[in-house]
């Protein structure tokens, strides 16, 4: 019994030293593909090269100072949360009005099935170039996908949530 | 004609690959094999972890198996196999972050391939390291020559290309090797949704199956 303690330590210890190894190895590596992964959504969304900008979220929000904003979301898929980040401007109608538009939208982390929403993942897929131009009133006219029903309706219930608070993406910067 | 004698060694590989091949014959792992196979980049990225964790494990078991109390053996297997589990997360984190976005739900959940703890402990635990690895070859080999075939036929039917988006694996100069077959970007819808993973996969098996019977020369599938 105490030989059968001692080898179940031992294989624990063991198994605790290889991830602690393989951790140490990968981490700064999966921490600059985090970065990168980012960015690159960041200027898919903005279309420039947001480097320039300082991150600074405020909530959800964060201003570019250029008339965009970017603004963080979730909402619930098939398999779990689905985390949105999409850019939105705010544009005053002919009557005077304040609507968002839509200028980008891209989801940063999901856990919906391969294979049936890869689309999600692929900012150029036409389903989510669909959405770009679209007004906040606009956004539950858009036909859901064939296969995934359940996941792009998820995401346009996201979209349509973070788009009907015009006073959110109202530019805080100095004028 | 007599049959060319086989080594041990070959044939333990041939036997885990082909005549038992968890996908194939043993019907084990179905679940990501159908969900994860609908091209060939997301097939070789599952079947490159899989095999990761199945040569890691049963190589490690192998190796310490004396030392393995009886009553504790499942933990003790589990334990190592979610050990090279997670470190296949971290290393496909590592290295091909953009396919990890795609196929990491079911990266994983390896560790609850019953493919992987059926070979553990029917084979690994009870034989010596380099049986254990020709096993776990054998076995990862035909896994992944299930879902090649599976994700090849899928791509093809279903978005008329082959090896489409291969630079998530090995990079940018990887972006040429897409071959097109048709103009037509959707191709035929239903084989790259799950209804279609269930019917080319019971055709596949049919075809296997019957391939195996002919070579197997009308004996009994061991």
């Amino acid at each position: 019994m105490v030989r059968g303690l001692g080898s179940l330590l031992g294989i624990s210890f063991c198994c605790a030293l290889l991830l602690g190894l393989t951790h140490q190895l990968t981490t700064a590596r999966i921490e600059r593909n985090q970065t990168a992964h980012f960015w690159r959504q960041v200027n898919q969304l903005t279309g420039i090269d947001a480097h320039a900008f300082r991150v600074e979220w405020q909530g959800d929000v964060w201003h570019l100072c250029n008339g965009l904003a970017l603004v963080r979301g979730e909402t619930r898929g098939y398999g779990g949360p689905i985390h949105l980040l999409a850019a939105l401007q705010l544009e005053t109608g002919q009557d005077g009005t304040d609507q968002i538009v839509v200028r980008g939208v891209s989801v940063t982390r999901h856990q919906e099935t391969p294979g049936i929403a890869d689309f999600i993942s692929q900012p150029e897929h036409p389903w989510l170039q669909r959405l770009i131009e679209l007004g906040s009133d606009r956004i539950g006219n858009v036909e859901a996908v064939t296969g995934a029903t359940i996941t792009s309706k998820a995401i346009l219930r996201g979209l349509d949530d973070i788009t009907h608070y015009p006073a959110l993406v109202r530019s805080r910067c100095p004028q | 004609m007599s049959e060319p004698a086989r080594s041990p060694e070959t044939s333990i590989f041939t036997s885990a690959a082909i005549k038992r091949n968890p996908a194939w014959v043993q019907l084990l792992g179905l679940c990501p094999l159908l969900a994860v196979s609908n091209n060939v980049v997301n097939a070789l990225g599952l079947s490159l972890a899989s095999a990761f964790v199945l040569l890691g494990s049963n190589c490690s078991i192998a190796v310490i198996r004396s030392i393995i109390p009886s009553y504790a053996r499942l933990p003790c297997f589990v334990l190592i196999i979610a050990t090279f589990t997670t470190c296949t997360v971290l290393l496909l984190q590592s290295f091909a972050f953009d396919l990890y976005l795609r196929i990491s739900l079911f990266v994983q959940i390896i560790v609850t391939n019953c493919m992987i703890v059926g070979r553990v402990e029917s084979f690994a635990s009870k034989q010596p390291l380099p049986k254990a690895f020709l096993d776990a070859a054998g076995t990862a080999g035909g896994f992944a020559l299930a879902l090649l075939a599976l994700g090849a036929i899928r791509e093809l039917i279903g978005h008329g290309t082959l090896f489409a988006g291969m630079e998530l694996l090995f990079g940018p100069q990887a972006g040429g090797w897409q071959l097109t077959f048709s103009d037509n970007e959707q191709g035929l819808l239903l084989a790259a949704l799950p209804p279609g993973a269930f019917i080319v996969a019971g055709l596949l098996l049919g075809f296997g199956n019957t391939l195996l019977r002919k070579f197997s020369n009308g004996r009994e599938l061991s």
